[in-house]
């Protein structure tokens, strides 16, 4: 091949794949913003702001909203909660059959999650913990805590022992061991832990149609909804109003990390 | 202020069937500043935790101002350490990691800062309070370390190895730091090190340790001068070894004619070894040569020879293989690579010790 072509070509391909991937959100857009848009025209005839609003007319938008957003939150917090000590363990200690342990925690995401959402609504059903926030919230944390588990290793596993050492014998007992020294050092990987927890609670569909109620209706739960009343325009501004909530929360933690502790907790001592 | 005093009793550490610690007792008085001195691997480093309390001892006690403190958690122990990597905290500041261990005793804010600014003016780190780790050189980040072992005025300040990651100029310029900033403190400091000159400059008393144990514990001059064995001789830095055998008042040098007269012989009867520093041993012109005779000479061949300055080095062989390294000063006569010489083994600044069994093949 001619060199002089090969760079524009790259160039072309890297585009294609973009296109490709993004696309589907390109078409929601414009099914979100357009009117008109039948058979087989490229564009809409007209451009209009009213699907947003019969999304507002139709449906609670801000309790759905509140929801999504409380649920997710509690995932987060309870998968991080859990994640931290299981990750250290995991980390730190030498276990016997450590890496089947790790391939048991990652099990739920590796099975089709309608399987096992199917065990959870059981529990929940038996426990009547269905149709509350923090039901749902905690029956996240089992999609979540995987994910938190493994991006949590590593970052343990960087933080010398020495740092430990010189912490305990400079006067920390254990919880400002884990206040002063741990947390901070590992502090971009709770981050991302927190980031993928909140993530996979915010955007589940399988199993929270499983346990959700009339009063815990989530916004991919209403998207499905929608659609099935066959809104596609409303169901589409919908899933665009999906999007806010969950880029407040990425902004917001990526601005918790300074980029100069960032660096400084990834080069380690 | 004077330091606190330290005792270790019958210290015994074990890692699997490695006896790393075979029984070290050690008593050091409030505010004076010992070196544990030894080869690499001996237990230096696990002395030291044994001391912070990072390890358990499986047998043994720790008395710190005559309490024991074998079973108190680390954190309680109020034991400042240098590490010899440094170990700062890399997502702190240097004035936040010399703030560490105040913050968490929970010292206010106020005292706080007038603590970590006189720690700081005391290694002359003022300028830098605002730096991160990593953008110091060796040399001050371990000025940071020591700064942030200090600070909270621990009861023993322990060092290990502080200077070894330094180059050798930082090294000394660190050693006199190290030793005016304990000194001013009049803190009681255990500091590790495997070179014994740094343990000679600094220490009132050094514990020469080997295979886990203590082989000698004194005062510099006491290890320099009278070393117990050996081991202890070699370490502190004699290079030449011969061995000999010892009647009171004399030595006479094993596989030859050449008698130690007069020599210290420090009680010992039998057969011993007779060390000699290099600057110490004079070359002569061999026998046939030489009208007055050396009855304390062996004779040797120049293997090399090296200019360094104010003197010449001479590594020199005698017919059964023995070597031995001598500092000649400039000016007096040169001998060339592969001539004969008498090497003058002064009786006057032999320092002997008793040979024993594991000594067989030595020297
Ligand atoms: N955690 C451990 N597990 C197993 N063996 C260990 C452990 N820590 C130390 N050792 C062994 O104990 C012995 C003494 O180690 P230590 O670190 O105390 O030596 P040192 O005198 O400080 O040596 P150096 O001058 O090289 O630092 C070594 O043989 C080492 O391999
Ligand atoms: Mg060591």
């Amino acid at each position: 091949m001619n060199r002089r072509w090969r760079s524009p070509l790259r160039i072309a391909l890297a585009l294609l794949f973009v296109a490709f991937i993004t696309l589907p959100f390109v078409m929601i857009v414009l099914e979100a913003f357009g009117t008109g848009w039948f058979g087989m025209r490229l564009l809409p005839a007209g451009w209009t702001l009213k699907w947003f609003g019969w999304a507002f007319a139709t449906v609670d938008l801000g309790t759905v909203m509140w929801n999504t957003v409380v649920i997710a939150l509690i995932a987060t917090m309870a998968s991080i909660a859990l994640a931290i000590p299981a990750a250290w363990m995991f980390a730190r200690y030498a276990l016997p059959l450590r890496g089947v342990l790790i391939g048991l925690v990652l099990f739920p995401r590796m099975i089709p999650e309608i399987t096992f959402a199917l065990g959870v609504a059981k529990i929940f059903y038996a426990f009547h913990l269905t149709n509350t926030r923090l039901g749902i919230g905690l029956s996240h944390v089992i999609l979540a805590a995987p994910f938190a588990v493994l991006v949590l290793i590593s970052p343990f596993e960087g933080i010398d022992s020495r740092l430990l050492e010189a912490g305990s014998v400079l006067g920390c007992n254990t919880p400002q061991l884990w206040r002063r020294v741990i947390l901070p050092l590992a502090l971009p990987g709770v981050i991302a832990a927190a980031l993928f927890s909140f993530l996979a609670s915010y955007n589940d569909f399988v199993l929270t149609l499983m346990v959700y109620g009339p009063n815990t209706v989530t916004l991919p739960v209403q998207t499905y909804l929608s659609i099935g009343n066959g809104y596609t325009s409303v169901a589409a501004a919908i899933s665009l109003l999906l999007l806010i909530p969950s880029l407040v929360f990425l902004m917001g933690l990526m601005r918790m990390v300074e980029p100069e502790k960032l660096l400084g907790g990834l080069k380690g001592a | 202020m004077s330091g606190s005093t330290l005792e270790i009793i019958g210290l015994r550490k074990s890692w699997g069937r490695l006896a790393v610690l075979q029984g070290i007792g050690l008593s050091v008085p409030g505010g004076q500043f010992v070196s544990l001195l030894g080869p690499s691997g001996c237990g230096k480093t696990t002395l030291l935790r044994l001391i912070t309390g990072s390890l358990a001892p499986d047998a043994g006690r720790v008395l710190v101002d005559g309490a024991d403190v074998t079973e108190m958690a680390t954190h309680r122990r109020n034991m400042g350490m240098v590490f010899q990597n440094f170990a700062l905290f890399p997502h702190l500041t240097v004035a936040e990691n010399v703030a560490f261990p105040l913050h968490v005793r929970k010292i206010p804010a106020q005292a706080r800062e007038a603590q970590v600014r006189d720690a700081l003016a005391m290694v002359h780190l003022e300028a830098l309070e605002a730096r991160y780790p990593r953008e110091l050189s060796g040399g001050q980040q371990q000025r940071v370390g020591l700064a942030r072992a200090i600070v909270f005025r621990p009861t023993i300040l322990l060092l290990d190895e502080p200077l070894s990651n330094l180059d050798a100029a930082l090294r000394e310029e660190m050693r006199i730091e190290i030793s005016q900033v304990t000194r001013r403190l009049g803190i009681t400091a255990v500091y590790v090190t495997h070179d014994q000159r740094e343990a000679l400059a600094l220490s009132d008393s050094i514990a020469l340790m080997n295979r886990g144990r203590i082989e000698q514990f004194g005062v510099p001059e006491d290890l320099y001068l009278r070393p117990a064995n050996a081991f202890v001789a070699r370490f502190i830095g004699y290079t030449n070894a011969v061995a000999v055998t010892v009647r009171p008042g004399s030595a006479r040098i094993d596989g030859g004619e050449a008698v130690l007269h007069g020599i210290d012989d420090r009680g010992i009867l039998g057969p011993g070894i007779a060390f000699f520093h290099p600057g110490d041993i004079a070359l002569a012109p061999p026998p046939e040569a030489n009208a007055a005779a050396h009855d304390d000479a062996v004779v040797a061949r120049v293997e090399e020879l090296a200019f360094m300055g104010d003197h010449f080095e001479y590594v020199v062989e005698d017919a059964s293989g023995r070597r031995f390294k001598a500092n000649v000063p400039i000016g007096g006569t040169v001998f060339e690579r592969g001539s004969e010489v008498s090497v003058v083994l002064p009786a006057g600044k032999a320092v002997l010790v008793p040979r024993g069994a594991e000594d067989a093949e030595t020297p």
